[in-house]
C-alpha cells in the first residue's frame, strides 16, 4: 500500500503534520506490512507559505503520488474534495509518523469522512 | 455626470464605513447620493442605515465544462489556471474546483482537443435599497454581495459597477466604499473614480497601509487624498501619516478625532444622529472638489 502522509520532519521517526495544505514535508511509503514499511520518498512541500490554495496544490502532489491513502492531522474542505474525487482515503492521526502508518495497517486509524479542524 | 468619489485606506477598521455613510448622509442634505458597498466580501451598509435591501440582479460567471469524451488528460488545462481550480493527476480527468474559479477561460482556449465548453454558475448578488428608515428620501444604496465560498469577489464589483453605471446619471454624487487591502476588488472598485479618499489612522498598521493604498491610487492615475480619523490617538504617528502624504504629493483634507459618541453612534447603528460638525470640513472639501 501506498501511503502520503503529511510529516513536521523528514524522516518517519518524526511527527505528524496537524496541517495537510501547508505541511511542511509529504512522505511517500511503501507499507507491506508493520515490519516492512519502506520510505520510498520524501518531497519538501513547495505550498506552505502560498497566498491560497495550498490544500488543493498539495492534494494534486499527493494524488500524482499514485497513493492509496493520505495520513494527516486535518484536511480542508477543497483538498478533501479532491480526495473524495479521486478514491483516496484520509485518515486522522497524531504522533510518530511510523506509529501513524503500523496503526494504519492493523486498521486503528480513524478515517476522515467530514474535513475541517479536529473538534477535539 | 455624478461626481464619483471612492472611499478606500488599505488597512482595515480604519473608518471607511462609517466615513463612506456620514458623508453620504451629509451630502443627500443638498444633493442626490448613490451609496455603493463595494465590499462584496462582508457588505454592511445596508444594516448601518437600517436598509431593506432588493434583489437588483444576481451575478453569474462562466466555467468550464468538460467533455471527457474528447478530453485526450494532457493537463494543460490544470497548468494555465492561475486560480488552482483545476487539478491535474496524472491519468486522470481533470478535477474542477468551482469555488476557486474567477471564469477567466484560460482552460477553455488553451484545450488542444476543445473538450471544454461553458457553464454558468452563480457567484454573489447585487441588492438596491431606498433609505425609508432615516428618512433620507435623497439616498439610495446599492450593495454587492458574495455566496459565501467563493474566493475571488472582483467578479462581483466588476458586476457592480455595470449595475451602477445604468442609472448613475440620476445622482449628483457616487460614493464607493471600498473593501480592505489592495487586492483586485480594491482595483476594480476605485477604476473610474474620480479621485479617491484613504481612510487612515495614526497607527503603525495604519501608516503602513497608506503607502500600500497611495501607491495604488497613484499607478492607476487616481487622484487621492487623505482622511486622518481617529487623529488624536497618536501625536507622533500623525506627524508619519502627514509625510506618506506629502511623500505621495497629497494632503491630509480633513481629520477626524477618537471619540467614544462615535463608536456609540456606529454599534447602534445610529450614524445620522452624529452632529455635522464633525464631518462638516470633509463635507466642503468634497463639494469644493
Amino acid at each position: 500500500m501506498r501511503i502520503a502522509i503529511s510529516c513536521e520532519g523528514k524522516t518517519l521517526e518524526s511527527n505528524v503534520d496537524p496541517r495537510f495544505g501547508r505541511c511542511v514535508h509529504l512522505l511517500i511509503v511503501e507499507a507491506e506490512s508493520p515490519d516492512k514499511i519502506n520510505l520510498v520518498k520524501v518531497i519538501d512541500n513547495p505550498n506552505v507559505n502560498v497566498g491560497g490554495g495550498a490544500g488543493i496544490s498539495t492534494a494534486q502532489l499527493a494524488a500524482n503520488e499514485n497513493v492509496e491513502a493520505i495520513i494527516t492531522g486535518n484536511i480542508g474542505p477543497r483538498a478533501f474534495g479532491v480526495m473524495q474525487q479521486l478514491n483516496i482515503k484520509v485518515y486522522r492521526a497524531t504522533g510518530k509518523a511510523i506509529d501513524a502508518i503500523k496503526q494504519l495497517l492493523e486498521g486503528k486509524l480513524e478515517e476522515i469522512t467530514i474535513p475541517g479542524p479536529m473538534w477535539k | 455626470m455624478p461626481k464619483t468619489i471612492a472611499v478606500t485606506g488599505g488597512k482595515g477598521g480604519t473608518g471607511k464605513s462609517t466615513i463612506s455613510t456620514l458623508l453620504a448622509i451629509g451630502l443627500s442634505k443638498e444633493y442626490r447620493v448613490l451609496l455603493v458597498d463595494a465590499d462584496a466580501d462582508c457588505p454592511n451598509l445596508h444594516i448601518i442605515l437600517k436598509a431593506k435591501r432588493k434583489l437588483l440582479s444576481e451575478v453569474k460567471q462562466t466555467i468550464p465544462k468538460w467533455d471527457f469524451s474528447k478530453c485526450i488528460k494532457c493537463g494543460k488545462c490544470s497548468q494555465v489556471c492561475k486560480e488552482n481550480a483545476i487539478v491535474f493527476v496524472k491519468g486522470k480527468y481533470p478535477i474542477f474546483v468551482k469555488e476557486q474559479c474567477i471564469g477567466c477561460n484560460a482552460c477553455r482556449i488553451i484545450c488542444p482537443t476543445k473538450a471544454i465548453g461553458k457553464a454558468e454558475q452563480k457567484i454573489g448578488a447585487i441588492y438596491f435599497s431606498e433609505i425609508n428608515s432615516l428618512n433620507l428620501s435623497n439616498l439610495h444604496l446599492i450593495s454587492s454581495e458574495m455566496l459565501i465560498t467563493y474566493e475571488e469577489t472582483s467578479p462581483i464589483v466588476n458586476a457592480l459597477k455595470k449595475e451602477v453605471s445604468k442609472f448613475k446619471d440620476k445622482y449628483d454624487f457616487v460614493i464607493i466604499d471600498t473593501a480592505a487591502g489592495t487586492h483586485c476588488n480594491v482595483i476594480s472598485a476605485l477604476l473610474g473614480v474620480d479621485f479617491a479618499l484613504a481612510v487612515t489612522e495614526p497607527t503603525p498598521l495604519g501608516a503602513h497601509d497608506l503607502s500600500l493604498i497611495l501607491s495604488l491610487t497613484k499607478k492607476l492615475n487616481i487622484p487621492a487624498f487623505v482622511l486622518l480619523n481617529k487623529a488624536n490617538m497618536a501625536k507622533s504617528k500623525a506627524e508619519e501619516i502627514k509625510s506618506i502624504a506629502t511623500q505621495f504629493n497629497t494632503e491630509i483634507v480633513s481629520e477626524i478625532p477618537y471619540d467614544k459618541k462615535i463608536f456609540e453612534a456606529y454599534s447602534s447603528a445610529n450614524l445620522e444622529k452624529m452632529p455635522e460638525s464633525l464631518y462638516k470640513p470633509l463635507i466642503d472639501f468634497i463639494k469644493k472638489k
